[in-house]
């Protein structure tokens, strides 16, 4: 069922308006994965489609990089949100991301 | 299947050009509601030869105007009721046109050649609209509707409900010609929003196709703009109602929905493949 989880936003730059807003569609999105628990990406294969989600974690500033290796629990933070998504009442499909209590980060870019 | 709809829009060139003057944001200073006096202190609406029944109206939202109802001095005229002054939020108007009464809300194409193709194309009930006076700004929040249609000695020339400026090129609508989005085939959809003090800005949403075939893009029309602001409050303005559209086709109860999207008509919708 089509529903869309975001808004996710990222700052690309901290000179510069450089700002990206995006929702992503639950729909074909059967399995989430990571490669390590250190790596700052989250994958979202929608297999029905041959494409591919890369959810990006970034430090929590304009135009920050990577945040240093560390298990920040990102792939939990992906599956609660999406768990969250399927439960829900079937007349809701916009659904704003829950973040846990010190979350590191905002800054999140999805392609 | 459940989508949501933007309208195409027709480009119109070959114009001849309606407007009498027009004043920016530096030349005129108030505008009193009570007394109803325009004053713009670098004008000269004497020398320049504005006259009573002249039509004022805000070429970026010409959905009101007025008409000059005395030219009280070089720098100051007195308009009827009814001049929209400020915007929603309060914020005094950049400027205004001024167009003799004769013109203001037609629209005459320039040349016999193109004149068949707008006689044959476009139809009354169509809507129009224009780029506002600077395509660096923003789009006319006004749409017109074509109440005439007719051809002056070969000369195509239309008649609409409100005033629109034709320095600029104009847009034309026709009822069922829309873009249609399959609103379930959306992978994820992305706002961009980006501004750089001096090298101007853009906004866009971009629709990813969950089969990777085609996907869309929806651009306001919004070329430069002053400021980081007016580019986050232009998206913020786009997201909600591509958002809104979405909501209301999704929550359809029946199978097949389709929802046109808010305030659609300036928007430009284009496909990436």
């Amino acid at each position: 069922m089509t529903k869309f989880l975001g808004p996710f936003e990222n700052s690309d730059s901290s000179e510069n308006l450089d700002f990206y807003t995006t929702w992503v569609n639950l729909d074909a999105i059967v399995t989430i994965r990571q490669d390590s628990a250190t790596s700052s990406t989250v994958e979202a294969p929608q297999y029905s489609a041959g494409r591919r989600l890369d959810i990006e974690f970034y430090g929590p500033n304009p135009g920050d990089g990577d945040l240093p290796d560390t298990d920040y629990n990102y792939l939990r933070f992906v599956n609660a949100n999406f768990i969250y998504m399927l439960e829900s009442s079937p007349t809701d499909f916009f659904f704003e991301p829950q973040y846990p209590k010190d979350f590191p980060t905002r800054n999140i870019y999805v392609s | 299947m459940k989508t949501i709809s933007l309208p195409l829009r027709n480009e119109v060139s070959n114009l001849s050009n309606n407007m009498f003057a027009s004043y920016g944001a530096k030349t005129w200073n108030a505008y009193d509601p009570v007394t109803r006096v325009l004053t713009s202190e670098n004008s000269t609406f004497v020398t320049d030869g504005v006259q009573p029944g002249m039509v004022v109206f805000n070429p970026e939202n010409s959905n009101s105007w007025a008409t000059v109802e005395t030219v009280d001095s070089e720098t100051e005229i007195t308009l009827t009721p009814g001049f929209i002054y400020e915007s929603d939020g309060g914020t005094r108007l950049p400027r205004f046109s001024i167009a003799t009464a004769a013109v203001a809300f037609t629209q005459e194409c320039s040349d016999i050649e193109t004149s068949k193709y707008w006689w044959s194309k476009y139809k009354v009930g169509d809507r129009v609209q224009s780029e506002g006076q600077q395509i660096k700004t923003s789009f006319n929040k006004a749409v017109a509707t074509i109440l005439k249609m007719e051809l002056d000695n070969d000369i195509a020339m239309m008649t609409l409900d409100k005033p629109l400026q034709s320095s600029q090129p104009l847009w034309v609508y026709k009822e069922d010609s829309v873009y249609t989005l399959d609103v379930e085939s959306v992978g994820s959809m992305e706002m961009y929003a980006y501004h750089e003090q001096g090298d101007g800005g853009s906004c866009y949403m971009t629709f990813y196709s969950t089969n990777s075939a085609v996907n869309y893009e929806v651009y306001p029309w919004l070329y430069n703009p002053t400021s980081e602001e007016e580019t986050k409050a232009v998206a913020k303005e786009l997201q909600d109602k591509l958002i809104n559209a979405i909501e209301q086709s999704l929550r359809s109860p029946w199978p097949a929905a389709n929802v046109m999207v808010e305030d659609s008509y300036g928007l430009k919708f284009d496909y990436l493949t």
